[in-house]
């Protein structure tokens, strides 16, 4: 047998004549190397994905492949996206949507784990509240909006309301689901321990479940940016929500394109910042 | 003070002679879908301020349930079992866990300050103690790491370093090292029974190591199954201090494990033979 002719493993079996040899591959001799490779790919293929797409619908448009009635070419949705932002209604629709789903957000998500920590932790309450709040969250949120017009009247309270219903639903389900998922040799550590309710909660429950916690947060976020838009349609003058459907009145389907763009980079941005959250506050769980 | 000095050798306290546990008929049964399991039937034990009791016996004989009980995380079906407690300022016992209760999400210091610093004692003097002990099990420069980032048995001198850097009057643990790998297994067996001795503190200790229970204990409690219940009681004669290797050399040493194991083995060919009965 021949002696390995470079660092690494070599192994070599006699299987009917054929020996199988295993040795180092690219990656095993630069390590380092094969991760910048990978990492250079990745990010150029997930920026030229989506530019190839544009090109192409850029492409079918300048030829008439596609009606551009529909669906205007990409230069031409930059040019009115040019014209929103130069006369200020882009800010300001902008400017109300992210308003909007940052508060409504924050009071939802806050009353959500709140709630969730408080009922999560008293066992008949939970046991009392359970079927309500599995039915409650059942009901298609848009569903409620003609009644928080009526109570709230057309300003921005019904919107808020709206927003932060959605959220707290789901945050409160997810957070009752991950209290319940905290190991009990956990809590039992904790118990014995002698740690206080107030203690339990804040060195044992919160940080156990946060995890758990956060995907609600992340889900909640999304379906924030639905309710968001469901609202603005109907029962807004401002918005990313209104500015789309508002050009369907107008006749002008490029607005549809720079709000429908506009709301998904919100979305991508919001789950970007609950990201960097949960990597800040739950630095151990890798 | 959470980091006593060291004392040459194990005594109770002298002011105070009733026992630091005693255990009164205490029963527990579970009612399961398949019947009732009683987990322990009768059991009686007193067990003196100062002593290391270790509970030995097969699965399922109710040794963590009788640790359960005597933590206050269960209660008993009938009976009753008292825990000495003498100061309020003190907890009556801390527990090293059958599996990991370290907290994944406090680093190392955090986990063993927890406790102490629930009894209020103020920050400085939790980190001094907290300091101390992971000094003890030999964990120094890891104070700021996650568990996540342990091994198994650093993991484990974590949970062994929180329980005792709390002060406690007594240490409940139930197979502490039950986890480990052989060659842990050993040096943790040093360290514990080096820490005991320092500490004179009542210890009450589950393992499935018979070998570990003559080592580490001044009195060993063999337990029976189906019902849980307590078939022999059985003293230590080696006297402390003492180490493993020494204990080892004992002459009465191989003679104790093969008593023990006798009984012990007995235990657990009836319950195959019962498992056979009933499947
Ligand atoms: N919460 C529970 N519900 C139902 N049955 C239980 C419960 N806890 C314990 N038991 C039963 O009680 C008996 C004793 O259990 P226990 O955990 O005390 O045994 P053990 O001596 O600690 O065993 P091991 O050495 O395997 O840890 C077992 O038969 C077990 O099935
Ligand atoms: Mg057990």
């Amino acid at each position: 047998m021949s002696s390995p002719s470079h660092t690494g493993r070599r192994a070599a079996a006699a299987s009917g004549g054929h020996d199988i040899e295993l040795v180092p591959g690219r990656r095993e001799l630069d390590p380092a190397r094969a991760n910048r490779l990978d990492k250079r790919w990745v990010t150029a293929l997930a920026v030229l994905v989506p530019v190839l797409l544009v090109s192409f619908w850029q492409v079918a448009a300048t030829a008439r492949w596609i009606d551009v009635r529909f669906f205007p070419a990409p230069t031409q949705i930059l040019a009115d996206w040019r014209g929103l932002l130069d006369s200020g209604d882009y800010a300001t629709h902008l400017g109300a949507s992210a308003q909007r789903i940052a508060l409504g957000y924050a009071l939802g998500a806050a009353a959500g784990v709140l709630a969730g920590l408080l009922i999560g932790r008293a066992r008949l309450v939970r046991k009392a509240l359970e079927p309500t709040i599995v039915a409650l969250y059942t009901v298609p949120k848009l569903a409620i909006l003609p009644l928080l017009l009526l109570i709230l009247g057309i300003g921005e309270a019904s919107k808020l309301t709206l927003i932060a219903v959605t959220v707290f639903f789901i945050v409160l389900i997810n957070t009752n689901g991950a209290l319940e998922a905290v190991p009990t040799s956990h809590i039992e550590a904790g118990r014995s321990f002698g740690l206080d309710r107030i203690d339990m909660v804040r060195h044992i429950v919160l940080p156990a479940a946060s995890p758990q916690i956060f995907v609600g947060l992340r889900i909640a976020a999304g379906m924030a940016v639905l309710a968001l838009v469901g609202a603005e349609f109907v029962a807004a003058e401002s918005g990313l929500g209104y500015l789309i459907w508002n050009s369907w009145n107008l006749g002008i389907p490029s607005y549809m394109y720079i709000g429908i763009v506009t709301i998904s980079v919100l979305g991508v941005l919001a789950n970007g910042l609950l990201r960097l959250a949960q990597r800040v506050c739950l630095p151990w769980d890798r | 003070m959470a980091t006593a000095e060291p004392q040459a050798c194990r005594s109770g306290s002298v002011h105070d002679t009733r026992p630091r546990i005693a255990v009164e008929r205490v029963s527990r049964s579970f009612q399961s879908s398949t019947g009732e399991v009683v987990a322990l039937a009768d059991v009686d034990l007193t067990i003196p301020d100062g002593q290391f009791c270790c509970l030995v016996g097969p699965s399922g004989c109710g040794k963590t349930t009788l640790l359960r009980i005597l933590a206050g995380l269960a209660r008993p079906s009938s009976g009753r079992a008292v825990v000495r407690h003498d100061d309020p300022r003190r907890l009556a016992h801390s527990v090293v866990f059958q599996d990991y209760s370290v907290f994944p999400w406090k680093t190392v210091r955090q986990n063993v300050e927890l406790p102490i610093r629930a009894r209020g004692v103020s920050k400085r003097e939790a980190a001094a103690a907290g300091r101390e002990w992971l000094r003890r099990v030999g964990l120094v420069g890891f104070e700021d790491s996650w568990p996540a980032q342990l091994s198994g048995g650093m993991r484990q001198r974590v949970a062994i370093a929180r329980a005792f850097a709390c002060d406690p009057e007594m240490l409940l643990m139930d197979e502490p090292l039950a986890a480990l790998d052989a060659q842990m297994r050993l040096l943790l067996q040093e360290q514990l029974l080096a820490l005991s001795q320092e500490e004179a503190k009542t210890v009450v200790f589950v393992t499935h190591s018979i070998e570990e229970a003559i080592l580490l204990g001044d009195r060993i409690v063999v337990m029976g199954a189906r019902p849980g219940r307590v078939i022999a009681d059985i003293e230590i004669p080696f006297p402390r201090p003492r180490s493993p290797a020494q204990v080892r050399k004992e002459e009465l040493f191989g003679e104790l494990h093969e008593y023990i194991w006798s009984l012990v083995r007995g235990q657990v060919e009836d319950q195959l033979r019962l498992d056979k009965a009933t499947s």
